[in-house]
């Protein structure tokens, strides 16, 4: 069962590996790796919003050079519009994600995503938290500034999941017509929709709204198999539908294989339509998995 | 059709927990799960249909309790109560040489077994072929009953008595109309039953097959009274060994050692040895053969004892005038009690052994043994006729032991007188075909007729009377002379079975069917071990 004691849920040794996760994530936007990061980039703007350090990548062409004759220092200045990153975390709400031992999907998945939230505030990019699920709920509207990042925290530990089962894509359909600024849309979801086809529709939706998708998909360890020999009265908790089964080795077998052929028809799609794609058990660290997110790319910029 | 144990249709009743047990763990186990998606994907599978499901479940009960139905009815042990019932009658060898090895034991357990083949309604019964045919169990239904009387089948100290035992066995058979003969033995028989009465006979040998066991014992032991001398005794002992092995003989007589000697006994070969003493008082002998090794088959051949009574005193009266020539003869026999007597009054006492010289015994009088010299009247033992002078004995039965060393041939005799002897007695001695001595001397009652009197002739110058009126009280002494030692004998000791062409004679025994288990074992072990596995597998489920 998903849980709402926020020190629960975010305990110190996850934020104290966060800072540690945003320095890796700096270093690897201006050092060497540069050409395999998107780079943060400023396009011109009637707002402005400050100064910052001309950094190695960033585009001679937006230094200021008056400051810079005043200061002799060089400064890039920036625009509101085309400096700040909407990154809109999509929380996947649904029944399912409140499913796996020790660590319950949803659990799981708002520790990756407040890491994820933490990375993009100390990167100055605004971030956005959206739960995905029947009915929709509050989402967290774009903010920037570390000092977002607490208020966040409690809004993950709070976010409750779905009362009702549904459709994945009609879900993202609905957050999608709120028309959300484009940018990065990170969604965090095991994607076991209705159907087979549901998820990739889910995504379809994203990336038609224009959005630059990364998926983060996680599954519980005992969702890959099928379980012990025996007969069962199965429930799902999404629907509440019964389904009983035989399970013997043959069962076992095309269960193990129907999952592996799910999981690689997602990653099919996410390659045919450059989606960044990590899927991921709950059975690897959250810190593990934001290091691997920073290191595969797609998810921070 | 009828039951043998009825009762075991309570056991029916274990069909409601089965049903219980089978009702509540055939509800499936409840789980959740976080998607039913790819449970969806999987192909149909004939078994995961309702239909099947419903059907195999109500059909495993249905097997469940059909199984349940036959162990209860194989315990029940069904039988047709027309049908035509078996009789059996086990013949169980209780010679000494079933205790070797455990014989008795396999002889038991396979009797076990042939009765645990029988129907419900079959009968057997069960004899022993011990000393004397021993009838364990009459004609029984009860299995029970029937085992119980086989767990007293003790093996005798003796031979077996193989052949009267049988005979009473083929006696027995004719009581039913199907009855069927099984003879448990070892085949080692100290006297062969006839072939005719191994015919038809089921043999099973015990010990067949395994090797040969070694033994070494006592076959024979007795002690007896000297005739000659009263209170001489003599002693035997034989000894024989199915190998050559050294053994010792311990001898004792009253509690002390007599005697001790080592044996060399060579394989099949008796030994035997005499001792000769004299003492007049009861004894009791015992005979230890020690120092056999621990391979000994038969225990019961080591150790023998026998006892020899007191020399008694043989009561003798006298009816006659004074002779004293019967006087001396009558005081120079040992162990005699004389007793005097005027012809007019003959003895009372029938125990005793009357001599009536020149007197006639009073009608009626049937005393122990009665010795009638010179007699004069007729009566029971004959009728009188002339008189006979100068008479030589022509012939007498020396075969007879009272006439033993009695040279009645050199004697004179002066004057008999002739007889004709009475019905039944036999002429000991004649004169030309006129009896001189005769009578009957070897059955009570015994009586011997002298037609001649002490006084003629040359009898008193010679041995042969005083050896006769001797030799004619120590036969009465003999009747006392005591059995030897009870011991399985030769053929026992030597363990050595019949040949084979006797044992061809009766049929084998069957096999014992399916392994010496009766079908209805074998039925309910199965449906036990199937209970078993269903248990397992099935309420495990891992057999789907």
């Amino acid at each position: 069962m998903a849980t709402t004691d926020v020190d629960a849920l975010f305990g110190p040794e996850l934020l104290g590996q966060l800072e540690s996760l945003a320095l890796l994530a700096r270093r690897l936007t201006t050092g060497q790796m540069r050409a395999e990061r998107r780079s943060t980039r400023h396009g011109a703007s009637a707002e402005f919003s400050g100064f910052r350090p001309f950094t190695t990548g960033d585009d001679w062409r937006a230094i200021d050079w008056n400051a810079y004759a005043r200061w002799r220092q060089l400064v890039l200045k920036l625009f509101v519009e085309e400096e700040d990153l909407h990154v809109h975390l999509l929380l996947d709400c649904s029944a399912s994600m409140d499913w796996g031992s020790p660590v319950p999907k949803y659990d799981y998945a708002r520790q990756a995503m407040a890491g994820l939230a933490y990375l993009t505030l100390a990167n100055l990019d605004r971030a956005a938290v959206a739960p995905i699920g029947h009915p929709p709920a509050t989402p967290w509207r774009p903010s920037r500034g570390r000092h977002r990042f607490l208020p966040l925290l409690r809004y993950l530990a709070a976010c409750p999941t779905a009362r009702e089962g549904g459709s994945l894509a009609v879900a993202v359909r609905r957050w999608t017509a709120t028309r959300p600024r484009p940018g990065v849309a990170i969604f965090v979801s095991d994607l076991f929709g209705t159907d087979a086809e549901d998820a990739t529709l889910a995504l379809d939706a994203l990336r038609h709204a224009r959005h630059e998708v990364a998926v983060l998909q996680i599954h519980d360890p005992a969702e890959a198999e099928a379980g012990e020999r025996g007969e069962y009265e199965l429930e799902e908790v999404e629907s509440g539908e019964h389904r009983r089964v035989i399970v013997d080795p043959k069962v076992q077998a095309a269960y193990r294989h129907a999952f592996a052929e799910y999981q690689q028809q997602i990653a099919r799609y996410c390659r045919a339509h450059g989606i960044a794609l990590l899927q991921v058990s709950t059975g690897l660290p959250v810190a593990e998995l934001l290091k691997r997110s920073l290191l595969e790319g797609g998810f921070v910029r | 059709m009828s039951f043998l144990f009825p009762l075991a249709w309570a056991l029916a009743a274990l069909a409601l927990p089965v049903a219980a047990l089978y009702l509540i763990r055939t509800r499936p186990q409840a789980r959740r799960a976080s998607t039913l998606l790819f449970w969806r994907q999987l192909p149909p599978q004939v078994y995961n249909s309702a239909f099947w499901r419903r059907l195999r479940r109500w059909a495993s009960l249905a097997l469940q309790l059909l199984l349940l139905l036959l162990l209860v009815f194989a315990l029940a042990r069904p039988g047709r109560e027309g049908a035509e019932k078996a009789a059996l009658i086990l013949v169980l060898d209780g010679s000494a040489s079933m205790a070797a090895s455990g014989r008795t034991e396999a002889a038991q357990a396979a009797a076990r077994r042939a009765l645990a083949e029988l129907g419900p309604f079959d009968e057997a019964l069960i004899l022993q072929a011990a000393e004397t045919p021993r009838i364990l169990s009459g004609w029984s239904r009860n299995r029970r009953a029937l085992t119980r009387a086989l767990a007293g089948a003790e093996p005798a100290s003796g031979p077996g008595a193989a052949a009267a035992t049988l005979a009473l066995a083929h006696d027995l058979a004719r009581q039913r109309s199907s009855a069927r003969l099984l003879f448990l033995t070892d085949g080692v028989w100290a006297e062969l039953p006839p072939a005719t009465l191994l015919e038809g006979v089921a043999l099973h040998l015990v010990g067949e097959g395994t090797p040969p066991p070694r033994n070494a014992g006592l076959t024979f032991f007795g002690a007896r009274r000297s005739l000659a001398a009263p209170g001489e005794y003599q002693l035997l002992a034989r000894a024989i060994a199915t190998h050559d092995t050294t053994a010792t003989l311990e001898l004792w007589c009253n509690g002390r050692l007599m005697d001790a000697r080592q044996l060399g006994l060579k394989a099949g070969e008796p030994w035997q040895q005499t001792w000769e003493a004299h003492e007049a008082g009861s004894l009791a002998f015992e005979a230890r053969l020690t120092d056999l090794g621990p391979a000994d088959a038969l225990p019961t051949d080591n150790h023998a004892a026998t006892q020899l009574g007191a020399v008694r005193p043989v009561a003798v009266s006298v009816v006659s005038e004074p002779n004293l020539f019967l006087e001396a003869a009558l005081a120079s026999l040992p162990a005699v009690e004389v007793e005097w007597r005027s012809p007019a009054d003959p003895p009372p006492d029938p125990a005793r052994f009357s001599i009536y010289h020149r007197a006639t015994p009073p009608q009626g009088a049937t005393p122990r043994a009665l010795l009638l010299l010179a007699l004069e009247a007729g009566g029971p033992w004959g009728e009188p006729g002339g008189e006979l002078a100068q008479a030589l004995v022509s012939s007498t039965r020396e075969e007879e032991p009272f006439l033993r060393h009695v040279a009645l041939e050199t004697l004179r005799i002066g004057k008999a007188r002739e007889f004709t002897p009475g019905p039944g007695a036999l002429v000991y001695a004649e004169s030309f075909g006129k009896p001189l001595l005769f009578g009957q001397w070897s059955r009570e009652p015994r009586w011997l007729v002298a037609t001649f009197g002490l006084e003629e002739g040359d009898l008193v110058f010679r041995t042969a009377f005083p050896i006769l009126l001797g030799n004619l009280v120590q036969t009465l002494r003999a009747g006392e002379e005591p059995p030897p030692a009870p011991l399985p004998g030769e053929a026992e000791s030597l363990l050595k079975p019949a040949p084979e062409a006797v044992q061809s004679v009766a049929t084998p025994a069957p096999a014992a069917a399916w392994g010496g288990w009766p079908l209805w074992w074998w039925a309910l072990a199965a449906g036990v071990l199937w209970v078993v596995l269903e248990w397992t597998l099935f309420h495990r489920r891992i057999t789907e």
